[in-house]
């Protein structure tokens, strides 16, 4: 059995007095997409953001490969391999496509290494190309979502975390961008995919965890939860 | 030729104003704190610049220097002694961090009135003569203050457009969780930009000391224009302090010698309220949004 590259075990956090996140315990193995679904308000923004060091009150260990992650501060985890892209995008509104990317890369090291990686991105979003002098305000919702994958992705992270990338999207864009998501896999990252939109998630995911209350209260392999009489009933609406 | 010569002053005096204007506004654009110690920043360098110019005798291009790097160094200390702590403490520090600042304005009045004295201190001029060009008439100070205050605010716009440091400073600015995302370390951006909050400061208070003395508390005069041109160029707006400082310098120097001296600073806050009430957000947004327009119709 291959080990796991990331794992979270016994994450707690806190708002205030108020718990919101109850012991969760999280594998990632190489080379996977995981999706971790749950209703709005199951805490599954909450549990990246603890996980990224964003959301300060928490317990627990964050492993990966290994190395315990929970002590580094948040904007180290970059340098090591992890990457995020949170629900609010992330982006930077008032500076350009380009700019946002270059941002993005910042954690890049060596000569040229910047600019490959910028053509990388824009080979793979022809539209971030075209777009690349234009505010990051001004694009559309569709075409945001583009930025903050490119941004989050120029790094080339061993280990991707992306928060509701769907929100917003027309069914189409959905559609391309669970594409992309696939793409981005077969690039040799490893995916923990955030949704609300659970069909969609399950088919992009091999596996994926059900949050509920702050509490993992299902995993297992998405065509099992896509049978499971729980999953149906509450997420896909049959 | 009278119009003409006031707006050359105007363009002096707003030329500083654009200065102290975008120290103030680039640490609201950061950290979103209002930092009520920056005029006494403005004072130490002032103080400095009367101790080592008539006391120890140093040109004028050294005490700048010497005042550039001694101002980075206190502005950058502040943060990481005072302003640090209560960071680390709360997650809403904004408020708590202003009165930090405010409570560092009143010791450092106090401390400076204890070791030099209440009065009035300073130097004539630094230097004498003027250029007359037949139609308007200019001191080489004043020259002087416009040129070194130019070369400032482009070695600024060069340093947060063109290199690496002042796009991790653009990044914090707009989305802070996004920056640290990136792997920009927030701590450092914000002890550097304190830093050079402060350093940008001290060069009105080298340049300006011949014209306002310098005393204990005159830093209340670079705070409240501080506060006119980042309210009038948009709170945290870098291009709007500079336009918003020119302005400012212009109403001003145009009021005093059409109305009345005494006048000056009413009439130039009246015109900052007058512009606040078509462009309450600040001409900075307003001139932004027409650039957008024009790339993207």
């Amino acid at each position: 059995m291959i080990p796991p590259v990331f794992r979270v075990s016994g994450l707690n956090a806190y708002y205030g007095d108020l718990q919101v996140l109850w012991g969760i315990d999280l594998e990632v193995y190489p080379s996977e997409i995981l999706a971790i679904i749950g209703a709005n308000g199951a805490g599954k923004t909450t549990l990246l953001r603890s996980i990224f060091g964003l959301h300060l009150q928490r317990s627990g260990s964050i492993q990966f490969h290994g190395e315990e992650l929970a002590e580094s501060p948040p904007h180290s985890l970059i340098h090591r391999g992890l990457a995020h892209v949170p629900d609010e995008r992330g982006i930077f509104p008032d500076l350009t496509v380009e700019r946002n990317l270059l941002i993005g890369a910042f954690s890049l090291k060596g000569s040229g290494t910047t600019e490959t990686a910028l053509n990388w991105i824009y080979q793979m979003f022809p539209i971030l190309n075209e777009r690349r002098n234009f505010l990051a305000r001004s694009l559309s919702g569709g075409e945001q979502q583009m930025l903050a994958l490119g941004k989050g992705m120029i790094t080339k992270p061993k280990l991707l975390f992306l928060d509701e990338p769907s929100s917003g999207l027309s069914p189409l864009m959905v559609f391309r961008l669970m594409d992309f998501i696939q793409r981005i896999y077969q690039e040799g990252t490893t995916v923990v995919l955030v949704e609300q939109n659970v069909h969609q998630a399950l088919r992009t995911a091999r596996r994926a965890c059900v949050l509920e209350n702050g509490r993992i209260v299902l995993h297992g392999s998405s065509s099992e939860l896509m049978r499971d009489e729980r999953v149906k009933k509450a997420y896909l609406g049959k | 030729m009278v119009f003409l010569q006031q707006i050359v002053n105007g363009l002096v005096i707003g030329a500083m104003y654009s200065v102290i204007g975008v120290g103030f506004t680039l640490i609201f654009g950061i950290m979103r704190i209002l930092n009520f110690a920056y005029g006494e920043f403005y004072m130490l360098a002032s103080y400095g610049a009367f101790v080592a110019y008539s006391a120890l005798g140093l040109p004028l291009w050294l005490v700048l220097i010497l005042m550039i790097l001694a101002l980075f160094g206190i502005g950058a200390a502040t943060e990481r002694s005072l302003i640090k702590p209560v960071r680390e403490r709360s997650m809403d520090w904004s408020v708590p961090v202003i009165m930090v600042t405010l409570g560092l304005q009143i010791v450092l009045q106090n401390l400076v009135l204890l070791l030099a004295g209440g009065t009035y201190q300073g130097v004539s001029a630094y230097l004498i003569g003027s250029l007359d060009l037949g139609w308007i008439l200019i001191s080489y100070e004043r020259l002087l203050i416009l040129g070194v205050s130019l070369g400032l605010l482009a070695a600024t716009w060069f340093l947060i457009q063109k290199t690496k440091f002042g796009l991790a400073m653009l990044a914090v600015s707009q989305n802070k969780e996004g920056a640290i995302l990136s792997g920009i370390n927030l701590q450092r951006i914000y002890t550097l930009s304190f830093g050079l909050s402060a350093a940008l400061v001290a060069v009105p208070g080298v340049m300006l000391m011949p014209l306002l003395y310098v005393y204990p508390t005159v830093g209340q005069v670079p705070i409240m224009k501080a506060f006119a041109v980042t309210l009038l160029g948009g709170m945290g707006n870098i291009q709007g302090a500079i336009i918003g400082g020119f302005v400012l310098g212009i109403s001003e120097t145009l009021a005093s010698a059409y109305i009345s001296s005494l006048m000056k600073d009413g009439v130039a806050f009246a015109f900052m309220i007058l512009i606040l009430i078509f462009y309450p957000a600040g001409i900075g947004p307003y001139l932004q949004q027409l650039r957008q327009k024009v790339i993207r119709p």
